[in-house]
Protein backbone atom coordinates (compact mmCIF):
# COMPACT_ATOMS: atom_id res chain seq x y z
CA UNK A 1 0.00 0.00 0.00
CA UNK A 2 1.42 3.38 -0.97
CA UNK A 3 1.41 6.11 1.65
CA UNK A 4 -1.66 8.34 1.17
CA UNK A 5 0.57 11.32 0.48
CA UNK A 6 1.92 9.56 -2.60
CA UNK A 7 -1.49 9.06 -4.19
CA UNK A 8 -2.04 11.73 -6.82
CA UNK A 9 -5.23 10.43 -8.29
CA UNK A 10 -7.88 8.09 -7.06
CA UNK A 11 -11.06 7.08 -8.87
CA UNK A 12 -13.50 4.94 -6.93
CA UNK A 13 -16.68 3.43 -8.36
CA UNK A 14 -16.82 6.19 -10.98
CA UNK A 15 -19.63 6.21 -13.45
CA UNK A 16 -20.21 8.66 -16.25
CA UNK A 17 -23.49 8.57 -18.12
CA UNK A 18 -24.02 11.14 -20.86
CA UNK A 19 -27.22 13.20 -20.95
CA UNK A 20 -28.45 11.01 -23.82
CA UNK A 21 -28.29 7.95 -21.54
CA UNK A 22 -25.20 6.19 -22.89
CA UNK A 23 -22.83 5.06 -20.18
CA UNK A 24 -19.21 5.89 -21.05
CA UNK A 25 -17.56 4.39 -18.01
CA UNK A 26 -18.99 2.22 -15.29
CA UNK A 27 -17.66 1.22 -11.89
CA UNK A 28 -14.21 2.55 -12.63
CA UNK A 29 -11.47 2.19 -10.02
CA UNK A 30 -8.00 3.55 -10.59
CA UNK A 31 -5.25 4.78 -8.33
CA UNK A 32 -2.17 6.57 -9.62
CA UNK A 33 0.79 7.38 -7.39
CA UNK A 34 3.38 10.11 -7.74
CA UNK A 35 6.12 9.15 -10.20
CA UNK A 36 4.14 6.50 -12.04
CA UNK A 37 3.64 6.37 -15.79
CA UNK A 38 0.28 4.67 -16.21
CA UNK A 39 -1.07 3.83 -19.65
CA UNK A 40 -4.74 3.13 -20.19
CA UNK A 41 -5.44 0.86 -23.17
CA UNK A 42 -8.79 -0.27 -24.41
CA UNK A 43 -10.87 -0.68 -27.56
CA UNK A 44 -12.13 2.43 -29.37
CA UNK A 45 -15.01 4.12 -27.65
CA UNK A 46 -14.47 2.43 -24.29
CA UNK A 47 -14.36 5.69 -22.38
CA UNK A 48 -10.59 6.20 -22.16
CA UNK A 49 -10.86 9.86 -23.11
CA UNK A 50 -13.78 10.25 -20.73
CA UNK A 51 -11.56 8.94 -17.94
CA UNK A 52 -9.08 11.75 -18.55
CA UNK A 53 -11.83 14.34 -18.91
CA UNK A 54 -13.22 13.24 -15.55
CA UNK A 55 -9.80 13.66 -13.97
CA UNK A 56 -9.25 17.15 -15.36
CA UNK A 57 -12.76 18.21 -14.47
CA UNK A 58 -13.98 18.76 -18.02
CA UNK A 59 -16.80 16.33 -17.30
CA UNK A 60 -18.55 15.52 -14.04
CA UNK A 61 -18.91 11.98 -12.73
CA UNK A 62 -22.52 10.82 -12.43
CA UNK A 63 -21.59 8.50 -9.55
CA UNK A 64 -18.52 7.60 -7.50
CA UNK A 65 -15.66 9.83 -6.48
CA UNK A 66 -12.81 11.42 -8.41
CA UNK A 67 -10.03 12.54 -6.08
CA UNK A 68 -7.18 14.50 -7.54
CA UNK A 69 -4.51 15.75 -5.14
CA UNK A 70 -3.96 19.48 -5.48
CA UNK A 71 -1.30 19.77 -8.16
CA UNK A 72 -0.54 21.37 -11.50
CA UNK A 73 -2.39 19.51 -14.20
CA UNK A 74 -1.52 19.18 -17.86
CA UNK A 75 -3.95 17.81 -20.44
CA UNK A 76 -2.84 17.04 -23.98
CA UNK A 77 -5.57 16.25 -26.47
CA UNK A 78 -5.78 13.86 -29.37
CA UNK A 79 -5.55 16.78 -31.80
CA UNK A 80 -2.82 19.32 -31.35
CA UNK A 81 -5.54 22.05 -30.97
CA UNK A 82 -3.03 24.77 -31.83
CA UNK A 83 -4.40 28.19 -32.69
CA UNK A 84 -3.66 28.61 -36.40
CA UNK A 85 -3.20 32.39 -36.19
CA UNK A 86 -0.46 32.16 -33.57
CA UNK A 87 3.13 31.23 -34.27
CA UNK A 88 4.53 28.14 -32.58
CA UNK A 89 6.12 30.13 -29.76
CA UNK A 90 2.93 32.18 -29.20
CA UNK A 91 0.95 28.93 -29.12
CA UNK A 92 3.30 27.44 -26.58
CA UNK A 93 2.93 30.62 -24.56
CA UNK A 94 -0.88 30.45 -24.45
CA UNK A 95 -1.49 28.49 -21.26
CA UNK A 96 1.17 30.44 -19.38
CA UNK A 97 -0.68 33.57 -20.49
CA UNK A 98 -3.98 32.21 -19.18
CA UNK A 99 -2.33 31.38 -15.88
CA UNK A 100 -1.08 34.93 -15.55
CA UNK A 101 2.64 34.19 -15.60
CA UNK A 102 4.47 37.47 -16.26
CA UNK A 103 5.77 37.98 -19.76
CA UNK A 104 9.56 37.82 -19.20
CA UNK A 105 9.26 34.53 -17.35
CA UNK A 106 6.81 33.22 -19.93
CA UNK A 107 9.28 33.92 -22.69
CA UNK A 108 12.07 32.16 -20.82
CA UNK A 109 9.94 29.10 -20.22
CA UNK A 110 8.81 28.98 -23.85
CA UNK A 111 12.37 29.09 -25.05
CA UNK A 112 13.33 26.29 -22.68
CA UNK A 113 10.50 23.90 -23.63
CA UNK A 114 10.88 24.60 -27.34
CA UNK A 115 14.44 23.41 -27.00
CA UNK A 116 13.24 20.42 -24.99
CA UNK A 117 10.91 19.27 -27.78
CA UNK A 118 13.29 20.25 -30.57
CA UNK A 119 11.24 23.07 -32.09
CA UNK A 120 13.60 25.99 -31.49
CA UNK A 121 14.08 26.51 -35.20
CA UNK A 122 10.33 26.69 -35.77
CA UNK A 123 9.42 29.20 -33.07
CA UNK A 124 8.15 31.70 -35.62
CA UNK A 125 6.40 29.23 -37.94
CA UNK A 126 2.63 28.95 -38.06
CA UNK A 127 1.02 25.55 -37.33
CA UNK A 128 -0.05 25.16 -40.97
CA UNK A 129 3.60 24.98 -41.95
CA UNK A 130 4.35 22.11 -39.55
CA UNK A 131 4.10 18.34 -39.97
CA UNK A 132 1.71 16.40 -37.74
CA UNK A 133 4.56 15.26 -35.51
CA UNK A 134 5.84 18.79 -35.06
CA UNK A 135 2.37 20.05 -34.22
CA UNK A 136 2.10 17.43 -31.53
CA UNK A 137 5.49 18.46 -30.16
CA UNK A 138 4.23 22.02 -29.97
CA UNK A 139 1.11 20.83 -28.19
CA UNK A 140 3.24 18.92 -25.65
CA UNK A 141 5.45 21.96 -25.20
CA UNK A 142 2.40 24.14 -24.51
CA UNK A 143 1.51 21.93 -21.53
CA UNK A 144 5.11 21.48 -20.38
CA UNK A 145 5.45 25.24 -20.02
CA UNK A 146 3.32 25.01 -16.88
CA UNK A 147 5.52 22.24 -15.48
CA UNK A 148 2.64 19.84 -14.82
CA UNK A 149 2.83 17.41 -11.93
CA UNK A 150 0.05 15.24 -13.29
CA UNK A 151 0.26 14.95 -17.07
CA UNK A 152 -2.82 13.58 -18.84
CA UNK A 153 -2.18 12.55 -22.43
CA UNK A 154 -5.14 11.56 -24.57
CA UNK A 155 -3.85 9.44 -27.44
CA UNK A 156 -1.53 12.25 -28.47
CA UNK A 157 0.31 10.24 -31.14
CA UNK A 158 -2.69 8.35 -32.51
CA UNK A 159 -2.80 10.24 -35.78
CA UNK A 160 0.91 9.95 -36.53
CA UNK A 161 2.78 7.48 -38.69
CA UNK A 162 4.59 4.62 -36.97
CA UNK A 163 8.07 6.08 -37.33
CA UNK A 164 7.14 9.49 -35.96
CA UNK A 165 5.18 7.88 -33.19
CA UNK A 166 8.15 5.78 -32.05
CA UNK A 167 10.43 8.78 -32.16
CA UNK A 168 8.02 10.81 -30.06
CA UNK A 169 7.68 7.87 -27.66
CA UNK A 170 11.46 7.91 -27.22
CA UNK A 171 11.32 11.65 -26.57
CA UNK A 172 8.46 11.30 -24.11
CA UNK A 173 10.38 8.65 -22.17
CA UNK A 174 13.35 11.03 -22.03
CA UNK A 175 11.09 13.84 -20.82
CA UNK A 176 9.57 11.59 -18.19
CA UNK A 177 12.97 10.39 -17.03
CA UNK A 178 14.32 13.90 -16.71
CA UNK A 179 11.14 15.51 -15.50
CA UNK A 180 9.18 15.37 -12.32
CA UNK A 181 5.73 14.50 -13.58
CA UNK A 182 3.33 11.63 -13.20
CA UNK A 183 1.63 10.56 -16.40
CA UNK A 184 -1.67 9.00 -17.35
CA UNK A 185 -1.45 8.10 -21.02
CA UNK A 186 -4.39 6.90 -23.08
CA UNK A 187 -3.68 4.87 -26.21
CA UNK A 188 -4.90 1.89 -28.15
CA UNK A 189 -1.44 0.83 -29.16
CA UNK A 190 -0.21 -1.99 -26.94
CA UNK A 191 3.45 -1.54 -27.92
CA UNK A 192 3.32 2.15 -27.16
CA UNK A 193 1.73 1.51 -23.76
CA UNK A 194 4.32 -1.09 -22.74
CA UNK A 195 7.25 0.97 -23.98
CA UNK A 196 6.23 4.11 -22.10
CA UNK A 197 4.68 2.88 -18.89
CA UNK A 198 5.55 1.62 -15.49
CA UNK A 199 2.05 0.14 -15.40
CA UNK A 200 -0.53 -0.62 -18.08
CA UNK A 201 -4.21 -0.81 -17.18
CA UNK A 202 -6.67 -2.41 -19.57
CA UNK A 203 -10.25 -1.28 -20.04
CA UNK A 204 -13.25 -3.27 -21.23
CA UNK A 205 -15.47 -2.17 -24.14
CA UNK A 206 -18.10 0.47 -23.36
CA UNK A 207 -19.18 1.09 -20.69
CA UNK A 208 -15.52 0.94 -19.76
CA UNK A 209 -14.10 -0.36 -16.55
CA UNK A 210 -10.68 -1.66 -15.63
CA UNK A 211 -10.36 -5.36 -16.31
CA UNK A 212 -6.72 -5.92 -15.51
CA UNK A 213 -3.30 -4.45 -15.26
CA UNK A 214 0.27 -5.35 -16.12
CA UNK A 215 3.29 -3.93 -14.32
CA UNK A 216 6.21 -3.05 -16.59
CA UNK A 217 9.38 -3.35 -14.50
CA UNK A 218 11.94 -1.89 -16.96
CA UNK A 219 13.91 1.00 -15.45
CA UNK A 220 13.98 4.46 -17.03
CA UNK A 221 15.51 5.79 -19.21
CA UNK A 222 14.45 3.16 -21.72
CA UNK A 223 16.60 2.59 -24.79
CA UNK A 224 14.76 2.36 -28.10
CA UNK A 225 15.91 -1.25 -28.65
CA UNK A 226 13.98 -2.30 -25.55
CA UNK A 227 11.14 -2.83 -28.04
CA UNK A 228 12.96 -5.91 -29.40
CA UNK A 229 13.58 -7.57 -26.03
CA UNK A 230 11.79 -10.89 -25.44
CA UNK A 231 10.50 -9.68 -22.07
CA UNK A 232 8.93 -6.68 -23.85
CA UNK A 233 7.11 -9.05 -26.19
CA UNK A 234 5.90 -11.15 -23.29
CA UNK A 235 4.43 -8.11 -21.50
CA UNK A 236 2.82 -6.87 -24.72
CA UNK A 237 1.25 -10.31 -25.19
CA UNK A 238 -0.16 -10.15 -21.66
CA UNK A 239 -1.77 -6.79 -22.37
CA UNK A 240 -3.14 -8.02 -25.71
CA UNK A 241 -4.76 -11.03 -24.08
CA UNK A 242 -6.38 -8.84 -21.44
CA UNK A 243 -7.67 -6.59 -24.21
CA UNK A 244 -9.33 -9.60 -25.83
CA UNK A 245 -10.94 -10.50 -22.54
CA UNK A 246 -8.73 -13.57 -22.20
CA UNK A 247 -7.66 -14.03 -18.60
CA UNK A 248 -5.80 -17.31 -19.12
CA UNK A 249 -2.28 -15.94 -18.82
CA UNK A 250 -0.79 -19.42 -19.30
CA UNK A 251 -1.02 -18.77 -23.04
CA UNK A 252 1.83 -16.33 -22.66
CA UNK A 253 5.05 -18.25 -23.11
CA UNK A 254 7.31 -17.50 -20.15
CA UNK A 255 10.51 -15.69 -21.01
CA UNK B 1 10.65 38.55 -60.80
CA UNK B 2 12.40 37.48 -63.98
CA UNK B 3 11.16 38.31 -67.45
CA UNK B 4 9.59 34.90 -68.23
CA UNK B 5 7.78 35.14 -64.87
CA UNK B 6 6.21 38.44 -65.85
CA UNK B 7 5.11 37.00 -69.17
CA UNK B 8 3.68 33.97 -67.37
CA UNK B 9 1.76 36.09 -64.88
CA UNK B 10 0.36 38.30 -67.64
CA UNK B 11 -0.65 35.27 -69.65
CA UNK B 12 -2.29 33.37 -66.81
CA UNK B 13 -3.81 36.22 -64.78
CA UNK B 14 -4.49 39.14 -67.08
CA UNK B 15 -4.99 37.64 -70.50
CA UNK B 16 -8.28 35.77 -69.86
CA UNK B 17 -10.20 38.76 -68.44
CA UNK B 18 -8.71 41.02 -71.12
CA UNK B 19 -9.94 38.70 -73.86
CA UNK B 20 -13.36 38.56 -72.20
CA UNK B 21 -13.48 42.37 -72.13
CA UNK B 22 -12.59 42.65 -75.80
CA UNK B 23 -15.30 40.11 -76.69
CA UNK B 24 -17.80 42.00 -74.52
CA UNK B 25 -16.97 45.37 -76.14
CA UNK B 26 -17.17 43.73 -79.57
CA UNK B 27 -20.69 42.45 -78.83
CA UNK B 28 -21.65 45.88 -77.52
CA UNK B 29 -20.48 47.55 -80.76
CA UNK B 30 -22.22 44.86 -82.78
CA UNK B 31 -25.54 45.60 -81.08
CA UNK B 32 -25.34 49.39 -81.15
CA UNK B 33 -23.72 49.94 -84.57
CA UNK B 34 -25.04 47.01 -86.60
CA UNK B 35 -28.26 45.73 -85.08
CA UNK B 36 -29.79 49.04 -83.98
CA UNK B 37 -31.11 51.57 -86.51
CA UNK B 38 -29.81 55.12 -86.25
CA UNK B 39 -33.01 56.40 -84.70
CA UNK B 40 -32.97 53.68 -82.04
CA UNK B 41 -29.28 53.88 -81.21
CA UNK B 42 -30.13 55.81 -78.02
CA UNK B 43 -31.18 52.44 -76.53
CA UNK B 44 -27.56 51.32 -76.47
CA UNK B 45 -25.04 53.95 -77.50
CA UNK B 46 -21.58 52.57 -78.37
CA UNK B 47 -18.86 52.53 -75.67
CA UNK B 48 -16.89 55.48 -77.08
CA UNK B 49 -20.05 57.62 -76.98
CA UNK B 50 -20.56 56.73 -73.31
CA UNK B 51 -16.99 57.77 -72.51
CA UNK B 52 -17.28 60.95 -74.57
CA UNK B 53 -20.60 62.18 -73.22
CA UNK B 54 -20.46 60.98 -69.64
CA UNK B 55 -16.79 61.39 -68.78
CA UNK B 56 -15.12 63.73 -71.29
CA UNK B 57 -17.75 66.46 -71.14
CA UNK B 58 -16.63 68.58 -68.14
CA UNK B 59 -20.12 69.53 -66.92
CA UNK B 60 -21.47 65.97 -67.15
CA UNK B 61 -18.35 64.59 -65.54
CA UNK B 62 -18.60 67.06 -62.65
CA UNK B 63 -22.18 66.12 -61.82
CA UNK B 64 -21.40 62.38 -62.07
CA UNK B 65 -18.34 62.65 -59.83
CA UNK B 66 -20.27 64.76 -57.38
CA UNK B 67 -23.00 62.13 -57.25
CA UNK B 68 -20.37 59.43 -56.88
CA UNK B 69 -18.78 61.24 -53.92
CA UNK B 70 -22.12 61.51 -52.16
CA UNK B 71 -23.04 57.86 -52.76
CA UNK B 72 -19.59 56.73 -51.70
CA UNK B 73 -19.97 58.68 -48.45
CA UNK B 74 -23.38 57.11 -47.81
CA UNK B 75 -22.04 53.64 -48.60
CA UNK B 76 -18.98 54.10 -46.37
CA UNK B 77 -20.91 55.47 -43.37
CA UNK B 78 -23.64 52.85 -43.82
CA UNK B 79 -21.07 50.09 -44.07
CA UNK B 80 -19.26 51.22 -40.92
CA UNK B 81 -22.51 51.46 -38.95
CA UNK B 82 -23.63 48.03 -40.23
CA UNK B 83 -20.22 46.55 -39.34
CA UNK B 84 -20.19 47.86 -35.77
CA UNK B 85 -23.85 47.08 -35.15
CA UNK B 86 -23.67 43.67 -36.83
CA UNK B 87 -20.59 42.56 -34.88
CA UNK B 88 -22.18 43.78 -31.63
CA UNK B 89 -25.48 41.98 -32.26
CA UNK B 90 -23.74 38.82 -33.48
CA UNK B 91 -21.49 38.80 -30.41
CA UNK B 92 -24.44 39.29 -28.06
CA UNK B 93 -26.20 36.38 -29.76
CA UNK B 94 -23.13 34.17 -29.35
CA UNK B 95 -22.99 34.88 -25.63
CA UNK B 96 -26.45 33.70 -24.68
CA UNK B 97 -28.78 31.25 -26.31
CA UNK B 98 -31.82 33.35 -25.33
CA UNK B 99 -30.47 36.45 -27.09
CA UNK B 100 -29.91 34.41 -30.24
CA UNK B 101 -33.38 32.86 -29.99
CA UNK B 102 -35.08 36.21 -29.50
CA UNK B 103 -33.17 38.24 -32.08
CA UNK B 104 -32.17 35.93 -34.92
CA UNK B 105 -35.68 35.46 -36.40
CA UNK B 106 -36.02 39.23 -36.66
CA UNK B 107 -32.62 39.57 -38.23
CA UNK B 108 -33.77 37.11 -40.90
CA UNK B 109 -37.01 39.06 -41.25
CA UNK B 110 -35.02 42.25 -41.69
CA UNK B 111 -33.10 40.60 -44.51
CA UNK B 112 -36.31 39.46 -46.21
CA UNK B 113 -38.35 42.64 -45.94
CA UNK B 114 -38.37 44.51 -49.24
CA UNK B 115 -36.35 47.56 -48.27
CA UNK B 116 -37.97 49.55 -51.06
CA UNK B 117 -41.24 49.35 -49.16
CA UNK B 118 -39.55 50.91 -46.16
CA UNK B 119 -37.88 53.72 -48.09
CA UNK B 120 -40.87 56.11 -47.94
CA UNK B 121 -41.39 55.42 -44.22
CA UNK B 122 -37.72 56.08 -43.49
CA UNK B 123 -38.07 59.26 -45.51
CA UNK B 124 -41.07 60.47 -43.49
CA UNK B 125 -39.30 59.89 -40.22
CA UNK B 126 -35.77 60.98 -40.93
CA UNK B 127 -36.27 63.40 -43.79
CA UNK B 128 -34.65 62.90 -47.16
CA UNK B 129 -31.07 63.74 -46.30
CA UNK B 130 -27.94 61.78 -45.52
CA UNK B 131 -29.42 60.09 -42.43
CA UNK B 132 -32.19 58.34 -44.31
CA UNK B 133 -29.84 57.16 -47.03
CA UNK B 134 -27.48 55.75 -44.43
CA UNK B 135 -30.36 53.99 -42.66
CA UNK B 136 -31.45 52.27 -45.87
CA UNK B 137 -27.86 51.23 -46.51
CA UNK B 138 -27.56 49.79 -43.00
CA UNK B 139 -30.83 47.87 -43.41
CA UNK B 140 -29.47 46.21 -46.52
CA UNK B 141 -25.92 45.53 -45.30
CA UNK B 142 -26.57 44.49 -41.69
CA UNK B 143 -27.67 40.87 -41.95
CA UNK B 144 -24.57 39.37 -43.56
CA UNK B 145 -22.47 40.91 -40.78
CA UNK B 146 -24.69 39.49 -38.03
CA UNK B 147 -24.78 36.00 -39.47
CA UNK B 148 -21.07 35.94 -40.32
CA UNK B 149 -20.18 37.11 -36.80
CA UNK B 150 -22.40 34.52 -35.18
CA UNK B 151 -21.20 31.72 -37.42
CA UNK B 152 -17.58 32.77 -36.99
CA UNK B 153 -17.73 32.98 -33.20
CA UNK B 154 -19.10 29.45 -33.09
CA UNK B 155 -16.39 28.05 -35.34
CA UNK B 156 -13.66 27.43 -32.74
CA UNK B 157 -13.31 23.71 -32.17
CA UNK B 158 -14.19 21.87 -29.01
CA UNK B 159 -10.62 20.97 -28.12
CA UNK B 160 -9.60 24.63 -28.17
CA UNK B 161 -12.55 25.50 -25.96
CA UNK B 162 -11.66 22.67 -23.57
CA UNK B 163 -8.15 24.02 -23.32
CA UNK B 164 -9.46 27.40 -22.18
CA UNK B 165 -11.98 25.78 -19.84
CA UNK B 166 -9.16 23.82 -18.16
CA UNK B 167 -7.43 27.06 -17.37
CA UNK B 168 -10.58 28.80 -16.16
CA UNK B 169 -10.55 31.43 -18.89
CA UNK B 170 -13.22 34.12 -18.46
CA UNK B 171 -15.81 34.90 -21.11
CA UNK B 172 -13.88 37.94 -22.24
CA UNK B 173 -10.59 36.03 -22.43
CA UNK B 174 -12.32 33.32 -24.42
CA UNK B 175 -13.71 35.89 -26.84
CA UNK B 176 -10.46 37.78 -27.24
CA UNK B 177 -7.99 34.89 -27.37
CA UNK B 178 -10.07 32.26 -29.13
CA UNK B 179 -13.43 33.20 -30.57
CA UNK B 180 -12.72 36.50 -32.32
CA UNK B 181 -9.55 35.28 -34.02
CA UNK B 182 -11.30 32.09 -35.17
CA UNK B 183 -14.23 34.20 -36.35
CA UNK B 184 -12.03 36.48 -38.41
CA UNK B 185 -12.10 34.61 -41.75
CA UNK B 186 -15.90 34.24 -41.70
CA UNK B 187 -16.41 37.73 -40.31
CA UNK B 188 -14.26 39.37 -42.98
CA UNK B 189 -16.02 37.46 -45.75
CA UNK B 190 -19.32 38.70 -44.31
CA UNK B 191 -17.97 42.24 -44.24
CA UNK B 192 -16.89 41.89 -47.86
CA UNK B 193 -20.44 40.94 -48.84
CA UNK B 194 -21.76 43.78 -46.68
CA UNK B 195 -19.44 46.28 -48.37
CA UNK B 196 -20.82 45.52 -51.84
CA UNK B 197 -24.36 45.53 -50.46
CA UNK B 198 -23.70 48.93 -48.87
CA UNK B 199 -22.93 50.31 -52.35
CA UNK B 200 -26.12 48.77 -53.70
CA UNK B 201 -28.03 50.16 -50.71
CA UNK B 202 -26.60 53.65 -51.18
CA UNK B 203 -27.57 53.74 -54.86
CA UNK B 204 -30.97 52.09 -54.47
CA UNK B 205 -31.94 54.24 -51.47
CA UNK B 206 -30.88 57.33 -53.36
CA UNK B 207 -32.80 56.27 -56.46
CA UNK B 208 -36.03 55.97 -54.51
CA UNK B 209 -35.65 59.10 -52.41
CA UNK B 210 -35.45 61.25 -55.53
CA UNK B 211 -34.95 64.20 -53.22
CA UNK B 212 -32.10 65.98 -51.50
CA UNK B 213 -28.59 66.27 -52.88
CA UNK B 214 -28.41 63.96 -55.90
CA UNK B 215 -26.22 60.88 -55.49
CA UNK B 216 -25.64 58.30 -58.21
CA UNK B 217 -29.18 56.93 -57.70
CA UNK B 218 -30.95 60.24 -58.25
CA UNK B 219 -28.76 60.88 -61.31
CA UNK B 220 -29.62 57.46 -62.74
CA UNK B 221 -33.31 58.25 -62.36
CA UNK B 222 -32.82 61.65 -63.96
CA UNK B 223 -30.92 60.31 -66.97
CA UNK B 224 -33.50 57.57 -67.39
CA UNK B 225 -36.30 60.13 -67.50
CA UNK B 226 -34.40 62.26 -70.04
CA UNK B 227 -33.35 59.26 -72.15
CA UNK B 228 -29.70 60.26 -71.67
CA UNK B 229 -28.47 56.71 -72.08
CA UNK B 230 -24.77 57.62 -72.34
CA UNK B 231 -24.83 59.26 -68.93
CA UNK B 232 -27.08 56.53 -67.53
CA UNK B 233 -24.54 53.89 -68.49
CA UNK B 234 -21.73 56.10 -67.22
CA UNK B 235 -23.45 56.37 -63.84
CA UNK B 236 -24.03 52.62 -63.72
CA UNK B 237 -20.37 52.05 -64.54
CA UNK B 238 -19.26 54.35 -61.72
CA UNK B 239 -21.60 52.65 -59.21
CA UNK B 240 -20.21 49.34 -60.32
CA UNK B 241 -16.61 50.50 -59.93
CA UNK B 242 -17.45 51.76 -56.45
CA UNK B 243 -18.72 48.28 -55.53
CA UNK B 244 -15.63 46.62 -56.98
CA UNK B 245 -13.42 49.05 -55.06
CA UNK B 246 -15.24 48.23 -51.81
CA UNK B 247 -14.90 44.50 -52.52
CA UNK B 248 -11.19 44.77 -53.35
CA UNK B 249 -10.37 46.89 -50.30
CA UNK B 250 -11.94 44.27 -48.05
CA UNK B 251 -10.06 41.61 -50.02
CA UNK B 252 -6.78 43.37 -49.20
CA UNK B 253 -7.80 43.53 -45.55
CA UNK B 254 -8.55 39.80 -45.57
CA UNK B 255 -5.16 38.97 -47.01
CA UNK B 256 -3.39 41.27 -44.61
CA UNK B 257 -5.07 39.86 -41.50
CA UNK B 258 -5.68 36.18 -42.18
CA UNK B 259 -3.62 35.39 -45.29
CA UNK B 260 -0.73 34.20 -43.11
CA UNK B 261 -2.64 31.40 -41.48
CA UNK B 262 -6.02 30.82 -43.07
CA UNK B 263 -6.95 29.08 -46.29
CA UNK B 264 -4.95 27.55 -49.08
CA UNK B 265 -2.44 30.39 -49.41
CA UNK B 266 -1.19 29.72 -45.87
CA UNK B 267 0.11 26.34 -47.03
CA UNK B 268 1.86 27.62 -50.14
CA UNK B 269 4.25 29.86 -48.27
CA UNK B 270 7.87 28.82 -48.11
CA UNK B 271 8.64 27.27 -44.77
Amino acid sequence: MPAPADVLLELAGVERTFPDGTAAVHDLDLRVCRGEFVSVVGPSGCGKSTLLRLVSGLEPATAGTVDVAPCRLGHVFQDATLLPWRTVSRNVELLAELEGIPRPERRQRVERVLELVGLTGFARARPAALSGGMRMRASLARSLVLEPELFLLDEPFGALDELTRERLNDELVALFTGGAFTAVFVTHSVAEAVFLSSRVVVMSPRPGRIVGEVAVPFPYPRPMHLRFAPEFGRLAAQVSLLLRGDTDQSRVVPA
Amino acid sequence: MTAPDVVGVIRSRWLPPAVALVVFLGLWYLVSEVLLDDDRRFLLPPPHAVVEVAFLNPANRASLLHGLALSATVALVGFLVAAVLGVAIGTAMSQARWVERSLYPYAVLLQCVPVLALVPVVGFWFDFGLTSRVIVTVLIALFPVISATLFGLQSADRGQHDLLTLHRASRVTRLVKLQFPSALPALLTGLQVAATLAVVGAVVGDLFFKQGTPGIGVLIDLYRARLQTEQLLGAALLACLLGVAAFSLLGLLIRATTGEWHGATAYDRPR
